[in-house]
C-alpha cells in the first residue's frame, strides 16, 4: 500500500515509517501541514495518516480541505488529544479512523489494514465463510463442518465481525469500537472474556483453531 | 386543577410584581375614595342636624311664650309653606297638630332615621323616602321635627357611583400598564435566561440579548455576557492548557513507548528482560490512563460534552453493557445478576458514550473491590421522570464516613491501595452524572454497597 504520514514529530515519524515500510508499505513522510495537503492532493495514496497539531496547517483543516477537494483516500488521525469531543470533531471532519498517542504499533498497523480493505467489504454478502465455519446472516445461524454452533446475541455480532474481517488483527480497542460501541477502555477484560467463551464453542470441539491471539496485538480469524 | 407553581405568578417575579402594585393602587383608590365618601356624609348629616335643631329651638321659644295654642299656629303656617322634605309635629294626649304632608306614627324623643312607613300619608305621593328625625318632650306633648335626608342620599349615591367608576377605570388602566411592564421585563428576562441556559447546555458562545437601556436589567444582562465572556475565555485556555498538556507530556510518553517497543523488536530478548520491557510499556499505559482520565473529568466538569446531548434510551444501553460485563463479572468468580427491561425505552437527553462509561466504571469497580463469591447485580428502573440504575454487590461495602470522600479525584480506600485501578472511576462517575443533571448515592447493600443513580427521564 503508498501511505502518506503527515506527522511532525520526527522521532515517532520515523518509528511508524520503519514499521510499515517493515510490513511492506510504501510510506513518504511529510512534517508540515502544508506541504502534506498540497502531496496529498496530487499523489495517488491508499492511505493517509495525519497528526492534528502540525505546523502551518492543523490536521482538522487539512483533512476538511481534502475532503472539499473530492480526495477519498482513507484518513487515520494521530493525536495527543483525547478529549471527550476530540474524536467526534475528528470524524466530523472527515477522518475515518482515530488513533490516540501514545499508540503501539501493532494498534497503528491493524487500523491501517482494517481502513485500507474497507471499500472491498460486500455488506450484501449474506453467508459469510472461513474455512469450515459458515455464519448465515438472514437466518442468525453458524456452523462449523456441518454442526450447529448456538452463540448468544452479542457472540454473533463479535463472530461475524472477526469473519468479515478475517486473516486481519483485531485489536482490543477495535473490537470494543465494533462490536459494542465503546469507545472507551472498560479497563476490565471484557473482550478477553467474550474471545475465551467464543472459543470455547467455535474451536475446542474441533480439531483446528480458527480464533488466534496475536501477540501483543489483538485477535484474528484465520484458516491455520 | 391548577396548581400554583405553574401559574404565570409563580413563574414570573414581574408579574407577581406588577399584580401586587396592582392590588396596592386598587386598594389605596378605595380607601381614598371611602375616606372622601365619610366625610361628605358626615358633614350632610351635621348641616341636617344643625337645621332640625334649630326648628326645634325655635319652636319651644315659641311654646314657652305663646303656650300650646301658638305653637299649634306657628306649626300650621309652617306646614303649609312647607313641602315634604320638612315635618313637624306635636302629639298631646293622641291629638296631634302636623305638618301638611304626613304625621308620625309615633312619637319618641331623641334622634333616629325613620321611612316613609314611619310615617301616616296625608296627601298621597307627597312623602320624601327618608327622614332624619328628632323629637323633644315639650310641655305635657312631644314635639317633632324631621327633614328628608333624600338629597344627601343622593348625593351620597352620586359619589360611590362615581367612586366606582373610577376605581373600574383605574384598574383597567393599572392592570392594561402592569401586564405591559410585566411583558417587557418578562421578554427581557427570557431573552437572559434563554442565553443562560445555552451556556449551561454547553454553547459557551451564547450571550444575553443585547440591551441599549442602562436600567437595572441591562446592567445586568451586560454584567453576564461580561461573565460569560471570562467564562468562555478560561473554557478556551483550559482547553489550550489542557492541549499543551497532552501534546507536550504525551510526546516524550510516545518516544518512551516507541523506544520500548523497538528495544522488544529489535533486540532478541531473553524472557526476563522481554517480561521487564513488557512491564514498563504497562507503567507508560498506566500514566497515560491516569492524565487522560484527569484530562477527561475536567472536560466533562466544563459541561462542552451537553452540546453533543441527544435522546438516549437507557434500557437498551444498559442491556448493552450488562451483556458486555456479564463474562468478565463470572470469570472474576463473581455472581452476575442484571435486572433491565430492555423492551421498554428509558429515554434520558444524554451522552451515550460517557453513560456507558459511567455503568463500566461502577461495574469494573464492583468487580475489583469485592472477593470472589460476590454477588454483582445492574438494574434500571422507572420512578416518577428519574431512569434509577442501580449497581450494587455483596462485598466489604465502603464506611459511612467515606463514602463521599470516594467521589474525591485519586482517593482511595486504605485497603485498596493493593487493588489496580486509578481512583479516578467514580470521580468520572460523579462528573458524567452531574453532567446529565442526576444525583449519585452510595448506599450499605447490608451486607456490600449500593451505587443507585438517577437520571431525569426526557419529558413525553
Amino acid at each position: 500500500m503508498r501511505v502518506l504520514l503527515i506527522e511532525d514529530d520526527q522521532k515517532t515519524a520515523s518509528y511508524v515509517v520503519a514499521g510499515l515500510t517493515e510490513e511492506g508499505h510504501v510510506v513518504d513522510h511529510l512534517p508540515d501541514g502544508r506541504e502534506g495537503l498540497i502531496q496529498a492532493s496530487v499523489g495517488d495514496y491508499d492511505i493517509l495518516i495525519v497528526d492534528r497539531m502540525l505546523p502551518s496547517i492543523d490536521g482538522l483543516s487539512l483533512v476538511k480541505t481534502l475532503r472539499g477537494a473530492k480526495v477519498k483516500a482513507p484518513v487515520l488521525f494521530l493525536t495527543a488529544m483525547d478529549g471527550v469531543d476530540d474524536r467526534v470533531e475528528g470524524l466530523n471532519a472527515g477522518g475515518d479512523d482515530y488513533l490516540v498517542k501514545p499508540f503501539s504499533f501493532a494498534e497503528l498497523s491493524a487500523r491501517i489494514n482494517a481502513l485500507a480493505r474497507r471499500p472491498q467489504l460486500r455488506a450484501e454478502q449474506t453467508v459469510l465463510k472461513v474455512a469450515d465455519l459458515e455464519m448465515d446472516l438472514i437466518r442468525r445461524t453458524v456452523t462449523r463442518a456441518g454442526v450447529r454452533i448456538d452463540l448468544q446475541p452479542r457472540e454473533f455480532r463479535l463472530l461475524e465481525h472477526l469473519m468479515r474481517t478475517a486473516g486481519r488483527v483485531q485489536t482490543r480497542t477495535m473490537l470494543l469500537e465494533a462490536v459494542w460501541n465503546f469507545h472507551f477502555d472498560p479497563q476490565t477484560n471484557v473482550v478477553e472474556t467474550h474471545i475465551s467463551r467464543l472459543r470455547a464453542k467455535v474451536d475446542k470441539p474441533f480439531d483446528t483453531d480458527l480464533i488466534h491471539t496475536v501477540r501483543g496485538a489483538g485477535y484474528t480469524l484465520r484458516a491455520s | 386543577m391548577i396548581r400554583w407553581r405553574e401559574t404565570i405568578f409563580a413563574r414570573s417575579t414581574a408579574v407577581r410584581l406588577a399584580a401586587a402594585m396592582a392590588i396596592l393602587f386598587a386598594a389605596s383608590i378605595t380607601i381614598a375614595f371611602l375616606v372622601a365618601y365619610w366625610l361628605v356624609a358626615q358633614d350632610l348629616e351635621a348641616r341636617t342636624r344643625a337645621q332640625i335643631e334649630d326648628d326645634a329651638r325655635t319652636f319651644s321659644v315659641i311654646y314657652e311664650n305663646g303656650g300650646v295654642q301658638a305653637l299649634t299656629a306657628q306649626l300650621r303656617a309652617h306646614a303649609l309653606s312647607g313641602g315634604e322634605d320638612t315635618l313637624y309635629s306635636y302629639a298631646r294626649n293622641g291629638a296631634a297638630a302636623g305638618s301638611r304632608a304626613g304625621v308620625f306614627e309615633q312619637a319618641f324623643t331623641g334622634w333616629r332615621n325613620i321611612s316613609s312607613d314611619d310615617l301616616r300619608d296625608i296627601e298621597e305621593d307627597e312623602l320624601a323616602d327618608r327622614y332624619l328625625a328628632f323629637g323633644m318632650a315639650l310641655g305635657d306633648g312631644t314635639l317633632m321635627v324631621a327633614r328628608s335626608t333624600d338629597a344627601a342620599d343622593e348625593v351620597r349615591e352620586i359619589m360611590s357611583g362615581a367612586m366606582l367608576w373610577g376605581l373600574g377605570i383605574a384598574l383597567l388602566l393599572v392592570i392594561a400598564g402592569t401586564a405591559l411592564f410585566a411583558r417587557r421585563t418578562e421578554a427581557r428576562l427570557g431573552g437572559l435566561a434563554e442565553a443562560l441556559d445555552a451556556v449551561a447546555a454547553g454553547q459557551l458562545d451564547r450571550r444575553a440579548p443585547a440591551d441599549a437601556t442602562s436600567d437595572d436589567l441591562g446592567r445586568v444582562a451586560g454584567l453576564i455576557n461580561a461573565m460569560l465572556d471570562r467564562l468562555s475565555q478560561n473554557v478556551a485556555s483550559l482547553k489550550q492548557v489542557s492541549a499543551d498538556i497532552a501534546h507536550d507530556l504525551k510526546t516524550p510518553i510516545q518516544h518512551l513507548r516507541t523506544t520500548l517497543e523497538g528495544l522488544k523488536r529489535e533486540n532478541d530478548l531473553d524472557p526476563r528482560a522481554n517480561a521487564v520491557v513488557d512491564e514498563a510499556i504497562e507503567q507508560t499505559d498506566r500514566i497515560v490512563q491516569t492524565f487522560q482520565a484527569l484530562l477527561r473529568i475536567a472536560q466533562i466538569e466544563g459541561g462542552s460534552p451537553r452540546a453533543r446531548f441527544r435522546p438516549t434510551d437507557l434500557a437498551e444501553l444498559g442491556q448493552a453493557i450488562a451483556e458486555a460485563f456479564q463474562p468478565a463479572v463470572e470469570e472474576a468468580g463473581h455472581r452476575f445478576r442484571s435486572q433491565i427491561d430492555d423492551t421498554k425505552t428509558l429515554l434520558v437527553q444524554g451522552d451515550r458514550d460517557l453513560l456507558a462509561q459511567m455503568l463500566a466504571n461502577l461495574l469494573t469497580n464492583a468487580i475489583r473491590h469485592t472477593p470472589a463469591g460476590s454477588d454483582i447485580a445492574l438494574s434500571l428502573r422507572a420512578e416518577n421522570s428519574s431512569a434509577v440504575l442501580t449497581v450494587s454487590d455483596t462485598g466489604p461495602g465502603i464506611p459511612v464516613e467515606e463514602r463521599e470522600r470516594v467521589f474525591r479525584r485519586l482517593h482511595r480506600l486504605e485497603r485498596s491501595r493493593t487493588t489496580e485501578g486509578s481512583g479516578l472511576g467514580l470521580s468520572m462517575v460523579a462528573a458524567v452524572v452531574d453532567l446529565h443533571g442526576g444525583e449519585i448515592r452510595l448506599d450499605d447493600n447490608a451486607p456490600g454497597l449500593k451505587a443507585v443513580v438517577r437520571l431525569p427521564l426526557t419529558p413525553g
